[in-house]
């Protein structure tokens, strides 16, 4: 049983909302109550990262706005009216209803709606998300679910070197945009063509491609896992589960090799790339250095609070490429069940005098009783959400905001992730140590 | 009833008879009856907000609460933005340590929807006061557990004795009432059952009545959207004619709250906002009020300053004051005018904050040309003559909307406003259009009295002289509606709430 939360850091099934806005004139339909929406975007993105409302997120997205009415007597017809509308007013390709609480309670019969206006040809699908079903993570899957169940559709071909990237999910991480995009540099530097379905780019032809890919590539501790099965399952596709986001050179590497030995690309052809990247990567490292080690401006121990993704993906940079000792990991989802030995095997992966305490489900609580058990007796580097700005006051740290909620920065292109991002995460989090005494 | 009686506060819909769907014209408004008005639905809609996130907007201003969300995760996703907002208006106050909120939520899941989740909310309670000693803990009940039937009330009063801290409730949830502004009568009821009906020592007794020759305090009801600078206006003009201020309950502690009973008058600066407040200080404190204006441009500033004056007999301070300040305001913006004669402006906001912008550009020589208001009720509807009057009889649109941006990106089109005067959240969609946008509300600016007079013709003159990021997008980027969208009447998803078979069609734009 789930318990109460303090601080929360991500938010319920219904989120999923955010990663349809994600994709390119796909128009979610909320069947729910009227300010499930708004939460949920102000939470998402507005509150994290300033993200911004978009093509049709914000007060633009469809719903029911359900009242009393709805609640008592079942909100069908309102949904009804709704999609037909929506199908004459809004400019989209694919439709997603989602649904909130209210009407996961009561019992509306969504499928039945949904279904026949598909049968009329309209691409929609719909997924039931009340918000006490899970979080967005789990909410995320299930849309997912729904779109190959519904909609997605057999490929009699497959092409070659087509790649599926499954990986951070949208809005949730703020970064999630250039994060996509380094992934899709990085799988295009070995001759990979990488399907991105987030973010600009070809919005629902990239999710129709789906079927068509010669492998998925899940770069994720464990957050997509039910989703590349399940494609696999369907269509035949393998995939391929990179536990990591490879933030630096060593992962970055790392990557390149294991995803390329996959897809079956020439072992000469990643080394080449590899080469080329790590020349360039390493000829702005070589300018730090005189800051790092010249001024002595090192941080202490570092703090992770943040979902699996980054805590992990930080971690690895952290210790393999710039050198620091980790004091203790916070991952803010609630890792099910079945995936913790994984997540935890991936944690372990260092030599033993490097290894940290995790901490899984992680909030806010969790977070203040466990830093106070610690004694920093430098200033600790702690990367965590702007939530954990007032910790990191209080034990003198230097705080980089990474992780939902990111109220104090605005994000647009930024990423960590590849050989640039290293470099834009050492370039942040040593202005904020210069910025800490200026 | 009334917000002592009131267990749970009313819909507006039903207390005021407030409206949420109406397309048709500043002439045709005032016409409408009141039953259709508020019987009146969409057809389409877009995701609008519900009563909580204007709770939590003002409840999260008391300092020193901790906020328990009793509901699914996502019902308290807004928090962490809302807490960085107030410490926004914390850091405007002089007040840079204030705390922040502690924000928890009961977190309910499917077992919890089955079983109930009273025990997890009462367990919440107690470690909540336990560990954190809050001095309020507000208790915030949603959708879910309402319809499972959780009884916040039981539980709240259950543990009250047990705790030291001071219990406020909200029953916020999203599908009970059409109207979010129910949401303000939601927080004054927290607020005054949690600090006097409720608190330990039982409410405050009664002053007594005030008598000529006594300098009198007045009440200033502050809304989360008044930033502290319009607070300052309002308490320079008032202490100017010699009335001492107490404004709260927003940014109030307990005994800031307990203190608004002891007042000689209640004034309002938003009635839309206040009347179930003032209402309760009048029928349990005998504290008269002044509710019909709000001090935004020179003629609403005069009107709402003479009224409080003509209470206490101050008229003749209170004339000579606006005299000064509005001869000294013309001054001011003499050399905006210039650039403004004759620009026409859309507003969209609150209706009355909306309707008495529109009186404040007008007298800077700008013609109103669209007004979209998210509600509608009884203490706007003579705001919109008084607009069509101040300018030669000439008509314009208004969209009743919960936001429904579908409808007022049709309407901008179709008006091509030069200026669009926007709340939170609507800027942009007219950005994107690009039309050169300014806020109707920050809480950095002034917009009350003579001082906003002046900032807000500023503001508007600044943003003429360049909106290029506007026009830039507006080249750049699409927008999510059908191209036939905008050849059909903004209000077409708009039924009025009269019967079957005498519907009509919605007014023309």
């Amino acid at each position: 049983m789930a318990g109460p939360i303090e601080q929360i850091r991500n938010v319920c099934a219904l989120g999923a909302l955010q990663s349809v806005v994600a994709i390119q004139r796909a128009i979610p339909i909320i069947h729910a109550g009227p300010g499930c929406g708004q939460k949920l975007w102000s939470g998402l993105s507005n509150g994290n990262g300033f993200q911004g409302a978009s093509y049709v997120g914000g007060h633009a997205v469809p719903c029911s706005n359900a009242t009393e009415k709805e609640v008592v007597f079942g909100g069908e017809d309102k949904l009804r009216e709704t999609v037909e509308n929506t199908l004459k007013v809004m400019d989209g390709d694919l439709f997603v209803v989602l649904t909130g609480c209210t009407s996961d309670i009561v019992g509306d019969d969504v499928g039945e709606v949904v279904r026949s206006f598909k049968n009329k040809g309209t691409p929609i699908v719909y997924v039931e998300t009340g918000g006490f079903k899970g979080d967005n993570y789990f909410g995320h899957e299930l849309l997912w679910e729904a779109i190959i169940e519904q909609f997605l559709e057999k490929s009699d071909r497959m092409e070659q070197g087509l790649v599926n990237v499954w990986s951070v999910i949208p809005y949730q991480d703020p970064y999630w945009t250039g994060t996509l995009h380094a992934i899709a540099d990085l799988l295009r530097s070995i001759g990979l063509k990488p399907n991105i379905i987030y973010g600009p780019g070809e919005g629902v032809a990239s999710v129709r491609k789906i079927p068509s890919a010669q492998f998925n590539l899940l770069i994720s501790p464990w957050a997509g896992l039910k989703t590349v099965k399940r494609l696999e399952e369907k269509f035949g596709t393998p995939f391929f589960h990179y536990p990591a986001l490879p933030i630096g050179a060593t992962e970055s590497g790392s990557f390149l090799r294991s995803v390329g030995s996959f897809a079956g690309i020439p072992v000469s052809r990643v080394e080449e790339t590899i080469k080329r990247e790590e020349e360039r990567y390493y000829y702005y490292v070589e300018r730090s250095a005189d800051l790092l080690f010249e001024t002595r401006f090192l941080p202490g121990h570092f703090v992770t609070i943040a979902d699996s993704f980054y805590s992990l993906g930080l971690t690895r940079f952290l210790i393999n490429d710039l050198g620091l000792i980790p004091e203790v990991q916070f991952v803010t989802e609630a890792v099910p069940e079945e995936f913790r030995p994984l997540v935890e095997t991936e944690f372990a992966r260092f030599d033993e005098g490097l290894v940290s305490p995790v901490h899984y489900g992680a909030d806010g609580a969790t977070v203040r009783d466990e830093l106070a058990k610690h004694k920093f007796r430098e200033r600790p580097l702690i990367l965590g959400s702007s939530w954990d700005r007032v910790i990191a006051r209080e034990l003198k740290g230097y705080p980089l905001s990474v992780a939902m909620p990111v109220s104090d920065r605005l994000v647009l292109s930024r990423t960590y992730a590849g050989y640039d991002g290293a470099l834009r995460l050492t370039e942040d989090i040593y202005s904020v140590i210069l910025g800490s005494f200026q | 009833m009334g917000l002592k009686e009131d267990r749970v506060v009313p819909g507006r819909e039903d207390r005021v008879a407030a409206c949420m769907a109406y397309g048709g014209s500043a002439c045709s408004i005032g016409g409408e009856s009141k039953a259709c008005l508020k019987n009146s639905e969409r057809g389409f809609s877009q995701a609008g907000i519900c009563q909580l996130l204007p709770t939590l907007g003002m409840l999260l201003t008391l300092p020193d609460i901790a906020v328990i969300i009793h509901g699914a995760i996502g019902c308290g996703s807004a928090g962490f933005g809302m807490n960085v907002s107030i410490r926004l208006h914390h850091l405007l106050r002089g007040n840079p340590n204030a705390k922040d909120s502690l924000w928890f939520s009961t977190n309910l899941d499917e077992a919890d929807v089955v079983h109930g989740g009273e025990q997890r909310l009462e367990e919440t309670i107690l470690t909540v006061n336990e560990r954190y000693k809050p001095k309020s803990i507000v208790v915030v009940q949603t959708c879910t557990p309402s319809i499972i039937g959780d009884d916040l009330v039981g539980v709240v009063e259950k543990v009250r004795p047990l705790v030291e801290a001071n219990i406020l409730y909200a029953h916020c949830e999203g599908f009970k009432t059409k109207v979010w502004a129910t949401g303000y009568d939601v927080a004054f009821h927290a607020m005054i059952h949690g600090y006097i009906e409720k608190d330990k020592e039982g409410p405050p007794p009664r002053k007594a009545p005030w008598q000529p020759g006594q300098r009198p305090t007045v009440n200033v009801i502050n809304l989360a959207s008044v930033g502290k600078p319009d607070e300052e206006e309002i308490e320079r003009l008032l202490n100017a004619i010699g009335i001492d201020v107490t404004i709260g309950p927003n940014f109030a502690d307990r005994e800031k709250v307990r203190q608004l009973t002891q007042a000689d008058l209640t004034v309002s600066i938003c009635p839309t906002h206040d009347d179930y407040l003032v209402d309760y200080l009048h029928t349990e404190y005998g504290i008269p009020f002044v509710l019909k204006d709000m001090p935004i441009g020179l003629e609403n500033t005069r009107n709402w300053l003479l009224d409080i004056a003509g209470k206490f007999g101050l008229e003749k301070e209170a004339l000579a004051l606006i005299e000064a300040e509005e001869a000294r305001a013309r001054t001011a913006v003499e050399r905006f005018l210039p650039v403004l004669k004759g620009i026409r402006v859309f507003l969209s906001a609150g209706e009355f904050r909306a309707l008495v912008t529109g009186g404040l550009f007008q007298e800077l020589g700008m013609e109103i040309v669209g007004v979209r208001s998210y509600h509608h009720d009884e203490f706007g509807t003579d705001f919109y003559g008084r607009l069509v009057n101040g300018q030669q009889g000439k008509d314009f649109p208004v969209d009743i909307a919960n936001f429904q941006p579908f409808e007022l990106v049709n309407l901008l089109q179709q008006v091509k406003p030069d200026l669009f005067a926007g709340h939170i959240w609507d800027n942009a969609w007219a950005a994107r259009l690009g039309y050169p946008t300014i806020t109707i509300f920050r809480i950095f600016d002034y917009y009350v009295g003579y001082r906003g007079f002046y900032e807000v013709a500023k503001k508007a003159a600044r943003i003429l002289r360049n909106h290029s990021f506007n026009a830039n997008l507006s080249r750049n980027v699409t927008d999510a509606y059908r191209p036939e969208w905008y050849e059909q009447n903004a209000f077409k998803y708009i039924k009025s709430g009269l019967p079957e078979g005498l519907q009509s069609d919605t007014a023309a734009v």
